[in-house]
């Protein structure tokens, strides 16, 4: 019956096709562009006798017209690749939701410079070296209704940039109506592979006098040798008793943090410390401990030996005749004979012994008469028969030094 | 996000809108067209229809007998690929009463009922405006020779 209305409707059997093939188009899709929908009316009426008459009909068609829909879906929301790597790629689905068949251009946008580099774009199999070459190719892709295409961007990361991230931004346009944009969005942070060394590692075999007032400061050197930009706590530690710490790169205490370390770069980290009084040959050992902020399972230990030294000076005292070569030993003086006392100084000790003074009070038996250094550097006088000498500089570790006092025997 | 814009000029072809513009014809008891509202308000002298587009459909009917005529019944198909537009089916008289089908033209009533299956039982329920498939107009009285009646209804391209 329907069939015999289309006919003295003059509707073409192309047309019922088409709507019927209207009713197969989903609910969620829009209806093609070009697509005659047709209204069909009938009306029927008698008279006032009840005689029918036959049925009137009309139709009214409408044309549907083209909308631009452009959607692009990031294939992920955020990437992790290492830093550096090469050839990575960020996958985005360009959709056409218009009514009807459209191509499209795409641009693009990196909201942090720097961190990565596109060196292509792949459609399909193809890759092309630049936008523009991309888009000339796409000008001549068409995208029919509801399909879409992948356009995968190729780019490289830049070595150091290890937790860093960019906001990578591909936007599409339908070249029917540019003004139909949409956009898909990745962010891209490369992963901060964390690692550190501190150094030296010991073999300093570092000597100190206990400090009594003066500080030491020993400078070890943090260097970042992760994917990129990291922070470290700074920890000072020593095994032993005979080190106090006193600063940390400046900052009083035993801890620190420094941040912004860039990928490979080295920072000097001072570590002021102080001495106890304790015995020499003392060993301790300054310890500093560079925790990674990012990762704080991430860390070195670089370390200085150190030993607590002190001079050890020893006086020697021996009687000669006067010719000081013979010595008196056993012998006997008698009065009036000049002898002659060989002072002599020597440090047996760790350190440089420095403001060697010597007294040496003579007795009563004896009457000063002069006295006589080995060399320059002896500061020598006397009050009487009390003698007092001074040594400028100082006295070497195993070096020794002497003078004489000449007397003579009441 | 999905962004969307309108282009393209296209027309709405109307028999008895355009009628103007074809060759004479003989005088139609009835006559359908069809306004697309939107288009006005885009700006575009078009009429072509876009998704979300609402068009409006008037049945002008013209009682062409020398006679009175009664019993006079409009039916018209909701278009496919259209919905209707809930409230909308009017008349130019008060004596006509609309009913509608949401089963294809075989029922008509003024709240159409659909079947579904709730909890394993088939239950019937008010058929959504959407669901609609015919809009019927029913002219009580009579029209006197010459007189006319007119319906209307209007219907969405779905988004």
């Amino acid at each position: 019956m329907l069939q015999r209305l289309f006919t003295r409707m003059g509707i073409s059997l192309g047309v019922a096709v088409l709507l019927a093939a209207l009713t197969a188009v989903p609910a969620n899709a829009q209806t093609p562009e070009k697509t005659v929908i047709r209204s069909i009316a009938t009306v029927s009426f008698t008279d006032a006798n009840s005689n029918t008459y036959a049925t009137a009909a009309d139709t009214a068609d409408v044309t549907v017209g083209f909308v631009a829909g452009v959607d692009v879906i990031a294939g992920a929301a955020t990437v992790g690749p290492a830093a550096p790597s090469t050839n990575d790629t960020l996958s985005f689905q360009v959709a056409n939701i218009g009514n009807g068949t459209d191509s499209v251009t795409v641009s693009q946008n990196i909201s942090v410079g720097g961190i990565v580099t596109v060196t292509g774009y792949r459609v399909g199999t193809t890759t092309y070296a630049s936008l523009a070459l991309l888009n000339t190719a796409l000008a001549g892709t068409p995208i029919a209704q509801a399909a879409n295409i992948t356009v995968k961007v190729i780019y490289n990361v830049t070595g150091g940039t290890g937790g860093l991230s960019t906001v990578y931004t591909l936007t599409s346009a339908s070249r029917r109506t540019p003004a139909a944009t949409d956009n898909g969005v990745t962010t891209v942070s490369p992963s901060l592979t964390t690692a550190v060394t501190v150094t030296p590692d010991g073999t300093q075999n570092l000597q100190r006098l206990p400090s009594n007032g003066t500080n030491y400061s020993f400078t070890f050197t943090v260097t970042n040798n992760a994917s990129g930009t990291d922070g470290f706590d700074l920890l000072v530690s020593h095994p032993k008793t005979a080190i106090t710490i006193v600063s940390v790169n400046g900052v009083v205490g035993d801890s620190a943090r420094i941040t912004g370390v860039a990928s490979g770069a080295s920072q000097g980290i001072a570590v002021v410390y102080s001495i106890g009084n304790v015995a020499a040959g003392s060993p301790d050992t300054l310890v500093l401990k560079a925790r990674s902020v990012a990762t704080p399972a991430t860390s070195d230990n670089g370390f200085a030996d150190l030993t607590v030294i002190r001079p050890l000076v020893i006086v020697d005292k021996t009687a000669y005749r006067d010719n000081q070569t013979t010595l008196v030993g056993t012998g006997t003086v008698v009065p009036g004979e000049f002898i002659q006392y060989k002072i002599t100084v020597t440090n047996s000790g760790s350190a440089a012994a420095s403001t060697v003074h010597i007294s040496d009070p003579l007795p009563t038996q004896l009457t000063f008469a002069s006295t006589s250094p080995d060399a320059a550097g002896w500061t020598l006088s006397n009050v009487g028969n009390a003698v007092s000498a001074d040594l400028a500089g100082t006295l070497a570790t195993g070096t020794s030094r002497f003078f004489w006092i000449r007397a003579s025997v009441k | 996000m999905r962004k969307t814009m309108v282009a393209g000029a296209l027309l709405i072809t109307c028999a008895g809108a355009l009628s103007a513009q074809r060759p004479p014809r003989p005088a139609r008891p009835l006559v359908v067209t069809a306004q697309n509202l939107n288009a006005a308000s885009r700006g575009s002298q078009s009429q072509a229809v876009l998704p979300g587009d609402v068009l409006k459909y008037q049945l002008r009917f013209t009682n062409q007998n020398p006679g009175d005529v009664r019993g006079v019944v409009f039916t018209n198909p909701v278009p496919a690929g259209l919905r209707y537009v809930d409230g909308s089916a009017d008349a130019d008289r008060q004596d006509v009463t609309v009913e509608y089908s949401a089963d294809g033209g075989k029922t008509f009533a003024a709240t159409p009922m659909v079947t579904e299956v709730v909890d394993g039982k088939r239950v019937q329920r008010p058929a959504a405006p959407e669901q609609y498939t015919h809009v019927r107009w029913t002219v009580q009285g009579s029209l006197a020779p010459g007189a006319t009646v007119t319906a209307e209804f209007r219907a969405e391209l779905p988004k």
